[in-house]
């Protein structure tokens, strides 16, 4: 859907995005990561079209968009952190006129259908001037699916919601997730993007430092992995043996709960369940403590790791 | 139809309705007619006064001032047409869409030109009345001033467009059309100056700057848009049909040159907003 090969933006001497290669799968949601002035708007930009590339090459559906500018664009909805309305438009006329931009036919069901997804066909008749910030963004994501485009393109869509305004969103993009649309999504919600996306690529200092699964990154940032156990009838000498076992880097015991680390090359919760059985200990709970992708991303940006080599990023 | 034209279609539908609901199109429509009701108005003190004026075609004159005002009005009007939509964000918005540079310039251009033909529109209802009420008679030079407007009213339009696409705010683009307007005018007045004195009172200096200005409005003639306008009032006033055409030919080239050199300006300075 979109592939980026070797893509350069220079400010000056800024280098905003430096040789990045993204590749999004279609029916996929990925989800696109970055601190703050990492360059991720400046890569939307470019594969848009706004802003021209220093060097390198963006393929969207495989094509150069200027092959084909006006056939790529009518298959693209793109929702931005701020809308930027014609305020003297009510919400209505607004879609009408992005209607008419893209040719989409039956426009006045399709207006309808969208403001009643969103829940604002009530206020269809009113001046975009007068909506809430969150109003704003549901316009802003109308906007977009009117063409019912193949590829969504969204620059940190639920930043400045409240909690309800981003679950209406996430329900929102998994719903046309599942109709078949791409989702190509930046943000620094790190939980939003952890729960809907099916891969995600992480920029820092313009350079793409991780992309693959998050189970994938977890794997590849960590060497080992706990796992919480309580446990009853479960004596000394178990312990000791628990702690022998050859997957098991360390215990840590609290009353009747243990923390085991052990190597994560593979999940070892049967083998330790297993263990615990023959050694006549009552399990009562298990748990893996994931790492989160907030954790990922601290990592990663922090000590700028690069997890294409595994090693860390020379400026 | 192709998509580009659908989609400058669809521009021109909104930035017109835009204008019909603004109070711009008709405050410069009102202020075209307040003016050449004052020139009618001194027209009918000369008849009281004289009992008789001789005129070939007592309607250019006002017709005239009233171009002079809807052409402003076309210029301030584009040369905001692009920075004020980069100024609000809404440009950017606009190419996320099936829109590029060319369709968002031909857009603003077309939709100048008929909020320009909707004051000349409003115009020409009150020169009717007037005309009536004054029993001051039409003449074909007033069908022929208008058409040839139109071709000023584009040469503006493209002019305040390259201005526009300069600029990422409102009130950078109305500084640099009134500085450029200042100067042009400047100019002018500083050559009509020159030309007042006598040749035995100019300095060796003042030759030398009289030279320069000469060229330098030379290179203006072709390069403002006012000069369109002012020779084209000249043309009709005098009857000379080589001088409208060229004017009008002229004034097509500038519009086409200054359109796409706006394409290019807006292509390099960006749509975002700043």
């Amino acid at each position: 859907m979109i592939k980026t090969e070797r893509l350069y933006k220079r400010y000056d001497k800024v280098e905003a995005v430096k040789d990045l290669n993204i590749s999004v799968e279609p029916g996929e949601i990925y989800g696109f990561l970055g601190p703050n002035g990492a360059g991720k708007t400046t890569t939307i930009m470019m594969i848009l079209g706004i802003i021209k590339p220093t060097s390198g090459k963006i393929l969207v559906f495989n094509k150069d968009l200027y092959s084909d500018y006006f056939g790529i664009k009518r298959k693209i909805g793109v929702v931005s952190e701020v809308q930027y309305l014609y305020e003297d438009m009510t919400a209505y006329e607004y879609l009408s006129f992005f209607c008419d931009l893209y040719g989409v036919k039956n426009k006045n069901s399709k207006i309808e259908e969208l403001l009643h997804r969103v829940n604002l066909f009530d206020r269809k008749d009113d001046l975009l001037g007068h909506y809430s910030r969150g109003m704003q963004q549901k316009i802003g994501f109308v906007r977009a699916l009117l063409n019912d485009p193949e590829l969504l393109i969204l620059d940190e869509p639920v930043s400045g919601l409240d909690p309800t305004g981003i679950r209406e969103i996430r329900d929102l993009i998994l719903e046309e997730n599942k109709l078949g649309r791409t989702v190509f999504m930046s943000s620094h919600i790190l939980s939003e993007v952890e729960r809907i996306s099916h891969r995600v690529g992480i920029l820092n200092k313009g350079r793409l430092v991780a992309e693959d699964t998050m189970d994938n990154i977890r794997k590849k940032l960590t060497s080992e992995v706990e796992i919480e156990l309580e446990i009853d009838n479960f004596d000394v000498e178990a312990e000791k043996r628990l702690e022998a076992l050859p997957f098991v880097n360390s215990v840590t015991k609290e009353d009747s709960r243990y923390l085991v680390r052990v190597k994560a090359d593979r999940d070892y919760r049967g083998d330790l369940v297993n263990f615990i059985s023959s050694v006549g200990g009552s399990l009562k709970e298990i748990r893996r403590k994931e790492m989160s992708l907030e954790d990922a991303f601290i990592t990663i940006t922090e000590k700028n790791i690069s997890l294409f080599s595994s090693e860390e990023v020379t400026e | 139809m192709s998509y580009r034209w659908v989609v400058i279609r669809s521009i021109i539908k909104r930035e017109a309705r835009s204008s019909f609901f603004g109070l711009g199109l008709y405050i410069a429509s009102t202020i075209a007619c307040f003016v050449s009701a004052f020139i009618f108005n001194s027209y009918i003190n000369t008849v009281e006064g004289n009992n008789i004026m001789v005129m070939a075609s007592p309607l250019n004159t006002p017709l005239f001032y009233a171009v002079i005002v809807a052409t402003l009005y076309t210029a301030i009007s584009s040369s905001t047409a692009l920075s004020r939509e980069k100024d609000k964000g809404t440009l950017e918005v606009l190419f996320y869409g099936p829109v590029d540079h060319l369709s968002v310039i031909l857009a603003k251009f077309f939709e100048d030109i008929i909020s320009f033909l909707i004051i000349m529109f409003l115009v020409t209802l009150y020169f009717v009345y007037a005309a009536i009420a004054t029993n001051l008679g039409f003449s074909i030079s007033y069908l022929y001033a208008v058409i040839l407007s139109i071709f000023i009213a584009g040469s503006m339009s493209s002019f305040g467009l390259w201005l526009s696409s300069l600029t990422a705010r409102i009130r950078t683009s109305v500084l640099l059309l009134i500085v450029i307007m200042g100067g042009l005018l400047g100019l002018q007045f500083l050559q009509n100056y020159i030309l007042t004195l006598k040749p035995e009172d100019l300095s060796l200096s003042m030759v030398y700057v009289m030279g320069i200005l000469s060229n330098v409005l030379r290179v203006i003639r072709w390069a403002s848009p006012f000069s369109y306008l002012m020779n084209g009032i000249n043309a009709v006033a005098l009857g000379s049909t080589s001088m409208y055409i060229e004017n009008m030919l002229g004034a097509l080239v500038y519009t086409v040159i200054l359109l796409t050199l706006s394409v290019y300006t807006l292509k390099w300075k960006g749509v975002r907003k700043v």
